[in-house]
């Protein structure tokens, strides 16, 4: 009996038909991901890292070997899986928590409940007092906010997250990655799997980095992080870890800890 | 209040009232006869009578309740029509190339076609008016099917939204600034026509039978106020319209 919650992905192959050529995208992908792990798969862009999400949530169909989601194979989307795009898709003609409230209209709980559901999420996510608001009238992070509480209004066992703070500007993401975390941490049971291309987020927040590389888009590395949380970005491990990583993509710069005197 | 938000408001009356001033100046110096460009006091005299005296309301009435029904017929068949050919490609394919031919008679040629099948009644009249709305009814709410983003559809798929609700809360909703759009100009379209039909139908009642009827008995002010009557409420319609679309449509704002 597998956990609620669990990925596993086996032997995975995708190929896509352009003009007549099968081009492979992704190769060879293994991938186990536990209960509640917060796993960030980065890679350089067109690595396939988009395609692997897209997969898992459902969107793209037909492939070769095995996505299982608690042991059964993925075929299109559902319920048990919440996703974050990088644009935050909130629909401008609903209020926030109408958007919020997205996935729990097609569940009969009686009104009463569903509102205490969105109001809890909007709660989660810092959004009070903005359920009538439109979505033009929230900033960058705050539409994002609301999208994370839509994702997770259905309790769902996966939370898929497409570099949800890609979009943003420096700061604004930095603090959004301590909501993040926050989230995750108050969500203890999602297993949250976040593409990005920003290292030092992938860090921040991940129990497990996957390093993807392209062409066809395989895993090159996946390393732990078992620095104890909150993490401080400018601690030796966490910098260390960094250019491990970045290494990986021949991007570390050379002696980053020696001594100018 | 703000005297310059004043001022702005009152901003679109300046050109009227310069062209009222021309007028009296003109009637005035008598460059033109009365009979042709009869005074704006005189005008304004009838206007008062013929208020006074009721008959215009009972026209004002025909020609509104006329429209109104022209119009709702209209707007309905082109709102199903459009929505069905925006779902389905199979009935745009069916019902698209015959509405796109029969959309470049212009209505006025349908006016033969409906006198000798309906012969000279008010229902000739309501299929003349609801044809005028039915075109860009039809067109817009079309367009705005069409308007749904791939990106807002795989949110629909995420969410496991069957077809009703993909069509209620996401391509109705997407659609509507288009739908908004096509009412109004179907309800000017109508409006316009409704005036076409009385004096082209030849019954009695109605604005437009009222200007004909003043034009054979060259009563140039009477139908200086029908034409008045007509902008105006053409204008009100408009009006109306716009207020209805800026608050169905708040979403759209920013602030």
């Amino acid at each position: 009996m597998t956990q609620r919650g669990t990925l596993d992905i086996v032997n995975l192959k995708k190929t896509f038909n352009v003009n007549g050529n099968t081009t492979p995208v992704l190769e060879n992908i293994n991938l186990k991901v536990k209960q509640g792990e917060f796993v960030s798969i980065i890679g350089p862009s067109g690595c396939g890292k988009t395609t692997l999400l897209r997969l898992v949530i459902g969107l793209e169909n037909s492939y070769e070997g095995q996505i299982l989601l608690d042991g059964k194979r993925i075929n299109g989307p559902g319920l048990d899986r919440g996703v974050v795009f990088q644009d935050h898709r909130l629909l401008p003609w609903l209020t926030v928590e109408r958007n919020v409230g997205l996935g729990l209209e097609g569940k009969r709980n009686g009104n009463g409940v569903n509102k205490q559901i969105v109001e809890a999420h909007l709660k989660l996510v810092g959004l009070q007092g903005f359920e009538k608001v439109y979505p033009a009238q929230l900033s960058g992070g705050m539409a994002q906010r609301a999208a994370i509480a839509r994702a997770l209004v259905n309790q769902p066992e996966l939370l898929l997250l497409d570099e949800p703070l890609g979009a943003l500007d420096a700061l604004t993401r930095m603090y959004m990655q301590l909501e993040l975390e926050k989230i995750w941490q108050r969500e203890a049971d999602v297993t949250m799997i976040m593409i990005t291309h920003d290292v030092e987020e992938a860090i921040y927040l991940s129990d497990k980095v996957v390093i993807m590389s392209s062409r066809p888009g395989t895993i090159k590395k996946i390393i732990r992080v078992e620095l104890p949380r909150p993490r401080d970005r400018a601690s030796y491990d966490f910098m260390k870890l960094k250019e491990e990583i970045l290494e990986e993509f021949q991007l570390h710069a050379e002696n980053v800890f020696s001594y100018a005197i | 209040m703000d005297v310059n938000k004043v001022v702005l408001k009152l901003r679109g009356l300046a050109l009227p009232l310069a062209l009222l001033a021309v007028w009296w100046i003109i009637t005035k110096n008598e460059w033109v006869s009365a009979v042709f460009l009869p005074p704006p006091e005189t005008v304004a005299a009838t206007c008062v009578k013929l208020l006074l005296k009721g008959k215009i309301f009972v026209d004002l009435n025909e020609s509104i309740t006329k429209v109104a029904q022209g119009f709702l017929i209209g707007i309905t068949a082109g709102f199903v029509l459009g929505t069905a050919m925006g779902l389905s490609s199979t009935i745009e394919k069916l019902f698209g190339p015959l509405f796109n031919a029969v959309r470049q008679v212009p209505i006025l040629g349908w006016i033969p076609i409906l006198i000798l099948i309906f012969g000279l009644t008010e229902l000739a009249k309501i299929i003349f008016i609801a044809l005028g709305a039915f075109y860009p009814m039809t067109l817009n709410t079309f367009d705005g099917c069409r308007q749904l983003k791939k990106e807002y559809l795989e949110v629909a798929r995420v969410f496991e939204f069957n077809k009703p609700r993909l069509l209620w809360r996401f391509i109705l909703p997407s659609a509507l600034p288009s739908i908004l759009s096509g009412i109004r100009v179907s309800m000017s379209e109508a409006w316009m026509l409704v005036i076409g039909a009385e004096i082209f139908f030849k019954t009695r009642g109605g604005l437009g039978d009222m200007m004909w009827e003043a034009k054979s008995k060259v009563q140039m002010d009477i139908v200086f106020i029908t034409i008045l009557i007509i902008g105006l409420i053409g204008f009100i319609l408009n009006h109306v319209m716009k207020i209805l679309e800026n608050r169905l449509l708040r979403w759209r704002s920013s602030n």
